[in-house]
């Protein structure tokens, strides 16, 4: 499978819900809790389903007005912080 | 103790809506729980959670309690206790290293059940404000037994950790057997006025929280001791019920009280300074 049609996911063990329109996501396993901001939180939106880098920098170029070097950067920027916190998980 | 028989009956205490009927096999144990819990003691009754307490001899190292649940059944451990329990018929078995160890795993049992019954221990004193009660947050150093000390001695729900419990209409903080410095425990419940989150300073002042941030601030107080995804739905949504219900500010406080006012009216200066009466 080529990096670019490799799908992330929201991983599956973590507790979220919004408070007060603020993105609440806790991961049990190390009791830590995440806030997705700014373009962050459409991004782990998206999540959700699974989405492709590229449908990623899609949806952003979709919703805001960003030129697609900086949408790119922002999703892998992004993506590398959730493989980091392994609270995102690859799926075929 | 008045109405208690002692020892023909074994200890029935309450901590806020959670009611607990051990039935311990020594009479060491009996003896020391009727101590412990003596300002919480109450009548049996049948929803209380009866639980078996025996002696054991347990080696593990593990100090932090670790709870966890399958399909209606839980166990509460760490190196001092070891307990299973069912939920549905609301009954188990605790083997305990010694009767001390009976604190801590009350503290994880509790934290866990609380979750799924709208409510949650968080670390933090309470004090009697008027009718009501405040909620004063803030983990270990924040200044929770300093500001105890303030307070009149029937006025302190806990220096430590209080319970918050979603009753039919409104949150309710309750005392607890639980202390940090200042052993004034009162087992009553009261309507909660409001929440503190504890912030060292030089001077007395309070500033309403939004929403948001106070959710944030009061998550770092709850105690949990869970590791599944289930009990920390249940939390948060706990957590946006009481910061959407109860009004939430952050209090800057210093050593010395204002004035020598008590800790009761100027807590409720505070609120009525902030339009909270």
């Amino acid at each position: 499978m080529s990096p670019r049609s490799v799908k992330y996911r929201q991983a599956s063990h973590l507790a979220q819900r919004r408070i007060a329109g603020e993105l609440f996501v806790v991961d049990p396993r190390h009791r830590c809790l995440h806030q997705p901001q700014g373009a962050g939180d459409p991004l782990w939106e998206w999540l959700k389903k699974g989405a492709t880098v590229e449908e990623l920098v899609q949806n952003l170029l979709r919703d805001y007005d960003v030129p697609r070097d900086t949408a790119e950067k922002d999703v892998r920027r992004f993506l590398r912080e959730l493989k980091r916190k392994k609270i995102v998980e690859e799926v075929s | 103790m008045s109405g208690i028989p002692f020892p023909e009956n074994n200890p029935a205490f309450r901590i806020g809506p959670v009611g607990f009927h051990f039935h311990p096999s020594s009479i060491l144990h009996k003896k020391q729980l009727f101590s412990e819990y003596r300002r919480f003691l109450t009548k049996a009754h049948p929803d209380f959670w009866q639980i078996a307490l025996e002696p054991a001899a347990l080696e593990q190292p593990r100090e932090v309690p670790v709870v966890e649940e399958k399909t209606g059944r839980f166990s509460v451990s760490s190196g001092r206790f070891h307990g299973e329990f069912s939920r549905k018929e609301r009954r188990g078995r605790l083997r305990v290293r010694n009767t001390a160890a009976v604190t801590t795993f009350l503290r994880a049992f509790l934290s866990h059940v609380l979750t799924k019954e709208r409510g949650f221990l968080l670390h933090g004193a309470g004090v009697r404000v008027n009718d009501g009660a405040c909620l004063l947050a803030g983990v270990s150093g924040s200044g929770k037994s300093t500001l105890s000390r303030m307070a009149a001695p029937g006025d302190v729900l806990s220096d430590e950790l209080v319970l918050a419990h979603r009753g039919d209409a409104r949150w309710q903080a309750y005392g607890t057997p639980f202390y940090g410095d200042v052993r004034r425990n009162q087992p009553a419940g009261y309507p909660l006025r409001a929440v503190f989150l504890l912030e060292k300073a030089g001077e007395w002042s309070a500033e309403r929280l939004s929403q948001s941030d106070a959710a944030r601030g009061l998550l770092k107080c709850v105690l949990n001791f869970s590791a599944g995804r289930e009990g920390y739905s249940s939390l948060l949504d706990n957590t946006a019920d009481l910061t959407a219900a109860v009004p939430c500010l952050r209090l800057r406080f210093a050593k010395k009280r204002p004035h020598g006012k008590s800790l009761t009216a100027t807590l409720d200066g505070l609120l009525r300074s902030e339009g909270l009466s």
